[in-house]
């Protein structure tokens, strides 16, 4: 009998029972290998554990991860088992990964760089998948820049790797996790990996997108070699300093070493920086402390909607209302000549719902009404360029219900479904159960 | 413990390095320097070898001595960060990322700290070479491009910079730019490591902004793959061949030219054999580093 597969073997999925033939690798792991496999030309992907890993353990895991289903369409999920009468072990069955998506440790090594936007997307997308494995009692375990992929036009992301996934508290972790996305009690041995540990694990990797540094690598980290494995674990689990604590700067980055940490982190807003204070000082100890996946969902969606362009070179800032007081918008961080800030919609009078109405921007469900869902297939509205005059900007009504509208001069007009108000500071647009001000 | 230490043939416990460095036959017409260099250490049982190609156009006018600093940035950083006592193979699964992450960024960081050093000391207003260079560079393609250099003078030291590293344990490969290392893996399969990277009219650079981000490395445990033979080259070299099929047969013929003549051998005639495979391939000045597993030797090794 084979220990692993070899090209052109046939693997039988047990539910299907359908045979499927081996076409290619497509990558090695610790675990396991992977390969692409057809029948009829359907292709699909498949992970043959090592010997030593195809457990009877991990193989109820799998049933029972095929029996529960995906959480959401972003887990690339085992669909039914895969076994042979002539390789020992087994396997499981996926969908493909699409080749133009690519794998978060690209971005963090910058060998890709999306826009701000795209990262926000990320983010939000990972802080809502995990927030729908967590609502169904199961943690992933592992949650690292490996296996993670996006697509960098659009920033919707695909979870890989979901065979280590488990019931939170119940099942007994076959892996502890990557250490440096690891919870400090995990790396000091005192706790399992849990949601709980997720959430942390969670917090690091949306830092790494936004920051391209780990948070707890600055200057004590530059002091150690890079073969030192056990010094390692005093930066992650013994003495962990987040190296923007603002009570404590013992481990600063170092300018040699975290450039980018340095360069990135004025860039966002304080609104961003807060919870990643949080989730480093506090919730670093304290897994109570640790920001949820909500707060993340919430201001990561935030974040987008406070991008604006530099009229001056076109790159994407931030609008960030802690700095309105002081220098309002500030300068771009690229070019350095002053910004200044477009039309904007400020909902129900709170500057959290404030959404920079760039060229591009749309307004959603969770936007215009208080008590939808964030759904991104239909906006509700969006800015659009007068036809015959590019000097003017409105917001188009997508909506089936009519805007009233109360302008700067206090006249009320109504704006059926699919015309626009003409954006002029002061506007006031009723959407329903929520209003909007128009400010420049 | 050493098998070897003579002045160029010298090996930790089971390896044995030999290498050489010739100016190129066109570099020599033309009364250019070699801008190649070479190096290998051996330090508390580690060994490293490093090989660098100075880019040799105009603007990167004192790129072999950036060559030269490269190396000995490569050799220094790789002792001392691998320097940490035994790493079972339980730990060497967990560091990799982080090897992969640091150990690119310490050794450019290495170059350039090198680089400052050797520039403050010989500043191009007062080096009457490098005025010239300017000059001509001035000359050649405009002052835009003269003034690009003198306001960011890391560029006239560009060079590109291959590594192997062996331990007790493993075996690491780092490349930057243009070069090869080719391995030849226990199972009798030679590879040509980042041969992906070789394409492309452009190499990469130490010089760059973000080097360290365009550096192939890779650590390889010996439990998955014992190397038992391992060339590093500068292009020069296999650019004097026809195609990758006679580049790949040359590792056959070091080995046995070491098995029936012996390491002293190569070593003594290896200078020339490199200036005639110039001579009448490349032009191009050539550097090649020999890494030797004695199990190619032992007679009983299968």
């Amino acid at each position: 009998m084979k220990k692993m597969p070899q090209l052109g073997d046939e693997v039988k999925m047990e539910l299907a029972n359908k045979y499927y033939k081996i076409n290619k690798k497509l990558g090695d792991g610790t675990q396991g290998q992977v390969y692409e496999v057809e029948k009829d030309g359907c292709k699909l992907a498949l992970k043959w554990y090592k010997p030593n890993k195809a457990t009877i353990k991990q193989r109820k895991m799998i049933r029972e991860l095929i029996r529960i289903g995906a959480p959401c369409s972003r887990f690339l999920w085992p669909l039914d088992l895969a076994v042979s009468d002539k390789i020992a072990g087994f396997g499981y069955i996926m969908d493909l990964r699409a080749e133009n998506y690519k794998s978060i440790s690209e971005l963090v090594a910058r060998r890709v760089e999306p826009s701000f936007k795209v990262l926000c997307t990320i983010a939000y997308q990972l802080a809502d998948s995990y927030r729908q494995l967590h609502s169904r009692g199961y943690c992933y375990r592992d949650i690292n820049f490996n296996n993670i992929f996006f697509d960098p036009q659009t920033g919707d992301i695909l979870i890989c790797d979901n065979d280590n996934v488990g019931i939170d508290g119940v099942s007994e972790a076959s892996v502890l996790g990557t250490q440096r996305f690891m919870a400090p009690e995990v790396v000091r041995g005192e706790k399992k990996p849990s949601t709980n540990t997720d959430l942390f694990s969670l917090a690091v990797l949306l830092f790494y997108i936004f920051i391209n540094n780990h948070p707890l690598h600055g200057k004590k980290e530059s002091q150690i070699r890079c073969f030192d494995l056990p010094a390692m674990k005093k930066i992650y689990g013994e003495e962990p300093v987040f190296i923007f604590d603002p009570q404590d700067s013992s481990n600063q980055p170092d300018p040699r070493e975290h450039k980018n940490a340095l360069l990135s982190w004025p860039l966002y807003p304080q609104f961003v920086k807060k919870l990643f204070i949080q989730s480093f000082t506090k919730g670093l100890n304290n897994p109570n402390q640790r920001v949820r996946e909500g707060q993340w969902r919430k201001i990561m969606l935030r974040l987008r909607d406070s991008i604006f362009y530099c009229a001056h070179c076109g790159a994407e800032n931030f609008f960030d209302p802690a700095k309105m007081s002081v220098e309002r918008p500030g300068q771009c961080w690229n070019c350095k000549q002053q910004l200044e800030l477009p039309y904007r919609i400020n909902i129900d009078d709170a500057i959290e719902n404030t959404v920079m109405l760039t060229h591009e921007a749309k307004l959603y469900p969770h936007h215009l009404k208080s008590t939808s869902k964030r759904d991104f297939s239909q906006p509700l509205a969006e800015v659009v360029q007068h036809p015959r005059d590019p000097s003017i900007w409105g917001l188009k009504n997508l909506d089936n219900k009519k805007w009233r509208v109360t302008t700067k001069a206090s006249q009320i007009k109504e704006v059926e479904p699919g015309k626009s108000v003409v954006l002029a500071s002061g506007v006031e647009i009723n959407f329903g159960n929520r209003y909007g001000q128009i400010i420049y | 413990m050493f098998v070897q230490d003579e002045d160029k043939v010298k090996g930790i416990k089971d390896w044995i390095v030999t290498g050489a460095s010739i100016k190129g036959a066109n570099h020599g017409r033309r009364g250019l320097p070699n801008q190649d260099a070479i190096k290998w250490e051996t330090e508390n049982g580690n060994l490293v070898m490093a090989v660098s190609d100075g880019h040799g156009s105009l603007k990167h006018f004192r790129s072999e001595i950036g060559s030269k600093l490269a190396v000995k940035a490569a050799v220094e950083i790789m002792l001392e960060e691998v320097d940490v006592g035994n790493l079972t193979d339980d730990m060497l699964n967990k560091i990799k990322t982080r090897v992969k992450d640091k150990l690119p960024q310490r050794i450019v960081n290495q170059w350039r700290d090198k680089v400052k050093e050797h520039y403050q000391n010989n500043l191009f207003s007062l080096d009457r070479v490098a005025q010239a260079k300017l000059m001509k560079l001035e000359e050649e393609k405009g002052i835009a491009k003269r003034k690009k250099i003198e306001d960011n003078y890391i560029k006239a030291y560009g060079a590109t910079l291959l590594i192997v590293l062996i331990t007790e344990k493993f075996s690491l490969y780092f490349q930057l730019g243009d070069g090869n290392i080719s391995i030849l893996a226990e199972d009798g399969k030679k590879m040509l490591f980042a041969a992906e990277e070789q394409f492309g009219p452009a190499t990469n650079s130490l010089c760059m902004s973000e080097a360290s981000n365009k550096v192939k490395i890779s650590l390889i445990p010996f439990s998955e793959e014992l190397p038992l033979f391992i060339l590093l080259s500068t292009d020069g070299y296999i650019n004097s061949f026809r195609n990758d099929k006679d580049y790949f047969k040359v590792i056959d013929d070091f080995i046995d030219l070491a098995k029936h003549h012996g390491i002293e051998y190569i070593n003594e005639n290896l200078s020339q054999w490199l200036e005639k495979t110039s001579q009448q391939g490349s032009g191009d000045d050539i550097t090649l580093g020999l890494v030797y597993n004695q199990n190619l030797f032992d007679e009983d090794y299968k």
